[in-house]
């Protein structure tokens, strides 16, 4: 039982290894080890007590013909054990695999914790491992050179004010064809909700931030989005463990909330970043809870159906079925609110199995979609586990409130030719809600 | 600098419900700091958009306005739109000179100069006073001015390597320009960029994964940091900054932790006595302001906004967040009624009171000392001392109506 | 322990100090391992703030119970025979009739017994489930890539007193007296050694139990079993 894998070229990890000698990497493992990490680590490593009984909950190990190189454990015993056996004097060759093993074989969607009789977070261990990664310079490319642009501009893909400032302009233009003088918010003090978007949502996914702005002009809702930095609500430094940069991304957008004195931030369909602005971020920084209230786009749609603000006009007759994305439902229970709203909307809805907290990651998340090209075959091969499961639904619709879960889908769905199609909530209201007659242009 | 009537009454200056009939569309109404005028942006017909002020409308029209705000002079300015072009107007009239983009328009609070971001074919500077910088760069993002009216600054990208050369990337392309001559060096990142009374200027940098230092006029400290927040000059010669070393957050002075040490330490900033306040974690999930290093003993459980100093630099206050509501905190005391939310309080020259805007179920008070006045508006404004602490000035919207009114301090005790 | 100076042998040391001795150092080691435990894990600031009694008792319920959980649902076999290996485990390790009479000697602790009977088949089912478990370890592929010969080693630590104990009892093997020291030694070490190695598992279950079970139901609001 060897780790076998096919060889793929990284620069951002091969490189960088090629630049970095060893007292980096033992300096890095050392201040992660002995530093940054403390009880936990300790604990959870100490008290693995080499049963197996997380092996089966992994989709990776699931959908590589069970390779005992792919379980839970084994993953923390090719790295974080290993370290702490060679005391931190580990070879390039080491810190190759450890990266690999670490970005691109564990999504940290935290199914194993669920299935260990200590309940042994082995997410949080494997987080660790990126942390090493990241502080010797070894993170993948692509990664890499989103947290790059985090740093500096808080969004993830180096879009500059102006470009920020004219696309929602421009958006507004083309909502007013639908919603007579709709209006896109930038800046507005004093507003109820500050909304945040998606940085793929400004260029290339622009569709999904219009259909968000028609429902909140539909709702009535009081809202603005920032006219400044901030806007973005990606937190992609979070895959890379760059801690410095994950807070500072946070504390940019709870500082525009206070700039702009909003009662609550609401955010789109996405798990990283709700996981960060709640979690990670959060807790980064000091602060126990959001400090003020984080709402997901779940949450929110919840709130919009329920109150009466959004009615549903025609449902949706085609079989559907749900994702329930680990960064919000394993994360904080929304699988219930995705079903009231995906009932409201749509006729025929068939639940996937397992589902709610027990429902396999798109294999997609924790980074792993956020690896670009070099790495899609191993989440696609990751994902044969999430594409038997929609399969056996037999649904033609699968509604996946999050980003990576929709993306990662969409190309399972190409690569396993489930014959499905993938939408998010989003679609499913703006198309199926009610547009009252005086908003019609 | 405009001279405020601070008589005491009541003035009905406009009929604003009145302009949601009058014009196509009405967006959020802005009133001057005086509250003598109220103005806003509106639609005269589909597309076609101008500015009103107290019933006046702009002959110009554009296809876009943004920014809009009244300058410190207390003219109102914004960004317009018109065929492609962006540029400044003020008071109805544009600049000659026009961008293919132009955003982020400021106004110094004290010397009135009025700069913003531009873009002028693929390169980013600023526009300050009129006039455009020689040099401009590969970005531009934010705008600062210094308070001599005459230095603006703003980060500025150097390189410009293509797409998804991480390796050059981490190098360093941003850095600071100041009135278009950038640094000589350039980071990973660049941050806090604040001026000094005598025109310096510094900033927060980062230069690798876990080394962050600062730079004043150009010139690099020779310490680095964990991280570290946007800093705040002391004076002339002195630098304070938010730093992390390895025992925790501090705030370093000139290069050297003068403070014991935090889980968290951002925000400081400096009162005309020169002491230092800042907002501190005491312990994970525990909030409150430090002065000059000492906590105060009352924590907050989910926030504290930047502290602020009296004019006599005796009291200093926060916004603070507890069990989901807002108060105000006052030198370690805490109002006793918490609010939805409150928006920039103030203190009295002396002071000893401090009023503010706020929110209760979605109807706004004027608060003085935590307690609120009965009186409630369906818009209001933040509240504004008169320079002797005497008055106050009030601006709301009631019944439609926009009214400027000043009380007595007295009444209000 | 008088028993020791009035005529010091082997014997009569290991079963009087070094009984003593062997529980010192465990409940010491125990005591000592738990407070660097919750030191190093005050230090972490994050584990404290989000403890939440409802929840770590929800999770240790959960996993104390027989299948009560999914994963132990989904892995029968193996649960049973954790099951049955640990309960019988304590059940002869506290009520065996010779601990009782230890215990009687030692601290004067009346304590129901085991016949010796059902303490011979007790053990056996102890012996064989670390069989089993010794099988899974070698045969189930995922097992054995994470196995080292530190596991191994455990399982031979923890069948020897009850492979001495049986064999004592019937008197196989070596004489009687020669067998009982053994066992008892046997005994002696894995107890000073618990602390030291993954047997720990047996305390610090708890508080990995409470930190996950908090974090799952009182921050994240979904379970963790
Ligand atoms: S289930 Fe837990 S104890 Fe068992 S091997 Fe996996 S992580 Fe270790
Ligand atoms: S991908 Fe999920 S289940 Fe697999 S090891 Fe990582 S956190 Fe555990």
């Amino acid at each position: 039982m060897e780790f076998v894998r096919k060889e793929v070229n990284d620069i951002g990890i091969d490189e960088t290894l090629r630049r970095v000698d060893e007292t980096k990497i033992k300096k890095a493992i050392d201040w992660v080890l002995q530093k940054e990490a403390s009880a936990r680590l300790k604990v959870f490593v100490e008290t693995c007590m080499r049963c197996g009984m997380c092996t089966t909950s992994c989709h990776h190990y699931l959908s590589h013909d069970n390779d005992p190189t792919y379980a839970p454990a084994a993953k923390v015993k090719q790295t974080i054990w290993d370290m702490i056996r060679k005391k931190g004097k580990v070879s390039k060759e080491d810190v190759k695999k450890y990266a690999r093993i670490a970005f691109t074989e564990c999504n940290l969607c935290r199914r194993c914790v669920q299935f260990c009789p200590f309940g042994i977070d082995i997410a949080y261990l494997i987080s660790l491992v990126r942390r090493i990664c990241c502080l010797i310079g070894v993170v993948p490319q692509y990664i890499q050179d989103q947290a790059l642009s985090h740093m500096q501009t808080t969004n993830m893909l180096w879009f500059r004010q102006d470009e920020w400032l004219d696309t929602v302009l421009w958006l507004e233009d083309e909502l007013r064809a639908e919603i007579k003088d709709a209006r896109i918010p930038l800046g507005k003090r004093d507003a109820e909700i500050l909304y945040l978007a998606h940085g793929l949502e400004a260029k290339y996914m622009t569709g999904l931030l219009t259909g968000m702005a028609k429902i909140m002009n539909v709702a009535r809702v009081d809202w603005t989005m920032p006219d400044m930095d901030g806007w973005d609500y990606t937190n992609k430094a979070f895959y890379a463990q760059d801690h410095e940069t994950l807070g500072k991304v946070v504390k940019t957008h709870y500082e525009v909330a206070f700039k702009l004195n909003v009662k609550r931030i609401v955010m789109g369909e996405c798990g990283h970043a709700f996981r960060t602005g709640v979690y990670e971020g959060v807790r980064y920084l000091g602060w126990k809870d959001s400090p003020i209230p984080y709402i997901h786009g779940v949450q929110f749609f919840y709130e919009l159906i329920r109150s009466g603000k959004i009615k549903i006009r025609k449902k949706i007759e085609e079989p559907v079925t749900v994702q329930d994305p680990c960064n919000i439902v394993r994360y904080r229970g929304m699988g219930k609110m995705i079903r009231y709203i995906v009932k409201a909307t749509c006729e025929n809805f068939i639940d996937i199995n397992p589902n709610f907290e027990y429902n396999y990651c798109c294999s997609a998340g924790g980074g792993m979609i956020d690896a670009g090209p070099p790495w899609k075959m191993a989440r696609i091969e990751g994902g044969k586990t999430k594409a038997e499961q929609i399969k056996d639904t037999g649904a033609k619709l699968v509604i996946a409130p999050c980003h990576t879960c929709h993306k990662g889908i969409e190309d399972l769905n190409q690569y396993y030719k489930l014959g499905v199609h993938v939408k998010f909530l989003t679609d499913i209201i703006a198309e199926t809600m009610e547009i009252p007659e005086e908003m019609r242009p | 600098m405009i001279t405020v009537d601070w008589q005491r009454g009541k003035k009905i200056v406009a009929n604003v419900r009145e302009w949601k009939e009058k014009f196509h569309q009405v967006y959020e109404p802005i009133p001057s700091p005086d509250g003598e005028k109220i103005a806003a942006v509106v639609e005269v017909d589909k597309g076609q958009c101008s500015v009103c002020i107290n019933n006046k409308t702009w002959e110009q029209t554009f296809e876009r306005i943004s920014f809009p705000s009244f300058s410190t002079s207390g003219s109102f300015i914004c960004l317009v739109l018109q065929n492609y072009e962006w540029t400044l107007a003020e008071e109805g009239k544009t600049l000659e000179e026009t961008f293919d983009y132009a955003w982020n328009l400021k106004c110094h609070p004290k010397n009135n100069s009025i700069a913003f971001n531009i873009k002028k074919g693929d390169l980013y500077g600023v526009c300050l006073n009129g006039k455009a910088w020689d040099n401009l760069f590969f970005d531009a993002r934010e705008t600062f001015i210094s308070p001599n009216g005459k230095t603006s600054a703003s980060y500025v990208r150097v390189k410009n390597p293509p797409l998804l050369d991480i390796f050059s990337f981490k190098e360093g392309v941003w850095t600071l320009a100041v009135n278009g001559e950038a640094w000589p060096m350039s980071f990973l990142s660049v941050y806090g960029c604040t001026f000094s009374e005598g025109d310096k200027v510094a900033a927060t940098v980062r230069l690798g994964q876990q080394e962050f230092s600062v730079v004043t006029d150009g010139k690099i400290w020779g310490e680095t940091f964990l991280n570290a927040w946007e800093g705040v000059f002391v004076d002339d010669s002195t630098f304070a900054v938010p730093a992390k070393t390895e025992k925790g957050w501090s705030l370093i002075v000139n290069g050297k932790p003068e403070w014991k040490t935090f889980t968290q330490l951002w925000h400081p900033q400096v009162g005309p006595d020169k002491r230092i306040a800042a907002v501190v974690c005491t312990e994970f999930g525990k909030w409150t302001v430090a002065v000059n290093g000492e906590p105060w003993k009352i924590t907050f459980s989910q926030a504290v906004l930047p502290p602020f100093f009296s004019a006599n630099g005796k009291h200093i206050a926060a916004l603070v967040r507890e069990k989901d509501k807002w108060t105000v905190a006052i030198d370690g005391k805490a109002w006793e009624k918490g609010f939805e939310r409150i928006w920039s309080p103030q203190f009295n020259p002396e002071g000893n009171h401090v009023i503010a805007k706020v929110e209760i179920a979605n109807e706004y008070y004027l608060a003085i000392d935590g307690r609120i006045r009965a009186e409630k508006y369906e818009r209001m404004w933040e509240p504004i001392f008169s320079p002797d602490g005497k008055k106050i000035l009030l601006r709301y919207v009631k019944e439609g109506h926009y009214i400027r009114e000043v009380l007595t301090l007295e009444e209000l005790l | 322990m008088e028993q020791f100076f009035k005529d010091p042998s082997i014997y009569t040391l290991v079963r009087g100090p070094l009984v003593w001795l062997s529980f010192i150092l465990f409940i010491g080691g125990m005591l000592y391992r738990v407070s660097v435990i919750l030191k190093m894990a005050k230090e972490e600031k994050v584990i404290y703030p989000y403890l939440s009694l409802k929840y770590a008792l929800r999770s240790l319920l959960h996993w104390l119970i027989p299948y009560g959980s999914i994963s132990m649902k989904k892995h029968p076999w193996f649960t049973f025979i954790s099951f049955l290996f640990h309960i019988c485990l304590l059940l002869t390790v506290l009520f065996a009739p010779g601990h009782i009479e230890l215990w009687k000697e030692s601290w004067g602790i009346n304590l129901w017994a085991l016949s010796a009977k059902l303490g011979d088949y007790l053990t056996l089912v102890v012996l064989a489930c670390l069989f089993l478990l010794l099988l899974r370890r070698i045969f189930q592929r995922d097992v054995s890539f994470l196995t080292s010969p530190m596991d191994y080693l455990i399982l031979a630590l923890v069948s020897m007193p009850f492979l001495t104990g049986f064999l004592s009892h019937h008197e196989l093997l070596f004489d009687y007296r020669l067998m009982l020291t053994i066992h008892m030694l046997s005994g002696e070490i894995l107890l000073i050694l618990i602390p030291f190695t993954k047997i720990s598992h047996m305390f610090l279950f708890f508080l990995t139990r409470a930190h996950t079970g908090s974090e799952f139901g009182a921050v994240r609001h979904s379970r963790d079993y």
